[in-house]
């Protein structure tokens, strides 16, 4: 907000309906850094806590599908059934599917834990670059570009980067006004309907990133944190149960009945 | 392109994995197995409820229901043995309850362990199998069950399930007695008797054999001392008794 002082002409109506919209725009712009900062904290901790996850538990899931191929094997070498064989199969193609997801890049994502000068920046950086404040189509398509990159040094925990995007952001030409109310009042309304537009946008996709299985799942994770247990660590230990159900089972086949 | 902007774009994009097929369909399972599991907890302690009312029906109708969404829910697969075991309105099957005492006792449960070496020993839903009963009896007693440890005693003693193995005997009987079970202090008074010089001469032997047997040196030396001390008391008790 902006105290004026000293002599001040009277507005006339467009002047003011201008100044009332500048205002809210102002508002609207802050209020959308914040929505994509909401946005992109949530797919970032989304993306470490899948990391997390498939370090913990997927690996867990992925030597229970071992097992499970190699009791096939096993089980189709004593039948030699084309049914026992298609089986094994099928079960040491879950296997290998398991095992590379258990491991793929995805698992090596660490833990995110934004700084508070790291939320600064990119508040800064989205209010700044955001492609909704755009005034013709070729300025959208240079902020859409900008603002995909602020999004990843944010994900990325990288704070130069977002220095570095603000400090090529001062020679930008998007400053320039247009001339004359009229012009200034139009592109103004343009720049609320789409920020507006884009509000709406991002709480949709907060709505639909919260349904799905991950988030569900850190949802239940951050839950039992706050209750003084570990989801992952429960999960781990059913699927652990399993895991040594059925080394019993692959051991059985492998050296017949047991006696003491 | 500016040269800020050529700087920015090399920044290293981290891997947005959201979309990844493999690793969302780990999650998928993560998060169905847990939501089995949690509704499989709600159909115990709704079993539980109506057990605590006597309305038997009613908890085998919440356990059946709880165990086909969590096939490994220790508790439940324990009770539903303990439902089938016990006779409730007619509603007793040991061979059910011997079904669900199996998994139970596969999953490590000490009581169905014993419970299972129980029913193999007489044939309680099962056919009587002495070698498959000293199985579980023996896993029982390495888990501290004080009746499978007398029992699995008695079955070295006999020779019955394994090879008679005198040693073996005097170890699980005396891990019982320790624990109090009279049954066994009354076995282990029994073999010594039978045995006036219980085998004195095989202990270097033992010692050469122990590979076999299963046992440290120092876990079976501990075991003799006791057996030592116990047998000394029960002539000494014997001897009061004569006076």
């Amino acid at each position: 907000m902006v105290i004026k002082t000293g002599l001040v002409p009277r507005l006339t109506p467009e002047e003011e309906e201008l100044a009332a919209k500048r205002e809210e725009l102002a508002r609207l712009e802050a209020q959308l850094a914040e929505q994509e900062l909401l946005l992109a904290s949530l797919k970032a901790e989304l993306v470490a806590f899948e990391g997390l996850y498939l370090r913990r538990v997927g690996v867990l899931y992925a030597e229970l599908d071992e097992l499970n191929a190699r009791l096939a094997e096993l089980r189709a070498e004593q039948a030699g059934t084309p049914e026992a064989k298609a089986e094994a199969a099928e079960a040491r193609t879950q296997a290998d599917e398991s095992y590379s997801s258990a491991h793929c890049e995805a698992a090596e994502v660490q833990p995110f834990t934004p700084s508070p000068e790291l939320k600064k920046l990119y508040r800064e950086a989205a209010k700044r670059v955001h492609p909704d404040i755009a005034t013709d189509e070729k300025d959208r398509a240079r902020r859409e570009r900008l603002m995909k990159e602020v999004n990843a040094a944010y994900s990325a925990g990288d704070e130069d980067a977002l220095r570095r995007i603000l400090a090529g952001l001062d020679s930008s030409p998007d400053t320039v006004q247009g001339s004359g109310i009229g012009a200034d009042l139009i592109r103004v309304l343009r720049q609320l309907k789409q920020i507006r537009d884009r509000i709406a946008a991002i709480e949709l996709e907060i709505a639909n990133l919260s349904e799905t299985d991950l988030a569900k799942l850190k949802a239940k994770a951050d839950i039992a944190a706050t209750e003084g247990h570990d989801l992952l660590e429960e999960m781990e230990a059913s699927i652990k149960v399993r895991v040594i159900l059925i080394k019993h089972k692959v051991e059985e086949k492998s050296t017949g009945g047991a006696s003491i | 392109m500016s040269e800020s902007e050529k700087q920015t774009a090399l920044i290293p994009l981290q891997h947005i994995a959201l979309t990844k097929v493999g690793a969302k369909s780990l999650v998928a399972r993560g998060h169905v197995d847990l939501s089995n599991n949690e509704e499989a907890e709600a159909w115990f302690n709704k079993g539980m409820a109506s057990y605590r009312q006597q309305r038997y029906d009613d908890v085998l109708h919440c356990f059946q229901h709880g165990i086909q969404l969590n096939p490994n829910h220790p508790l439940l697969l324990h009770n539903l043995g303990s439902l089938y075991y016990e006779d409730h309105c007619g509603m007793k099957d040991n061979v059910e309850a011997a079904k669900w005492f199996r998994k139970s006792a596969e999953q490590g449960c000490i009581d169905c362990q014993a419970q299972l070496g129980l029913c193999y020993s007489y044939g309680i839903g099962v056919l009587e199998d002495h070698v498959e009963a000293a199985v579980w009896w023996k896993k029982a007693a390495e888990q501290g069950h004080r009746g499978a440890q007398s029992v699995l005693g008695s079955f070295y003693d006999k020779g019955k399930g394994a090879p008679q193995d005198y040693w073996q005997a005097v170890f699980w009987y005396l891990k019982a007695a320790e624990q109090g079970d009279k049954e066994a202090k009354a076995d282990l008074t029994k073999m010594q008797m039978r045995n006036a010089e219980p085998h004195n001469n095989s202990l270097q032997k033992w010692m050469s054999e122990q590979q076999y047997s299963g046992f440290s040196p120092g876990e079976f030396k501990q075991a003799l001392t006791e057996f030592k001390q116990l047998q000394a008391k029960a002539v000494e008790e014997a001897e009061q008794a004569d006076e």
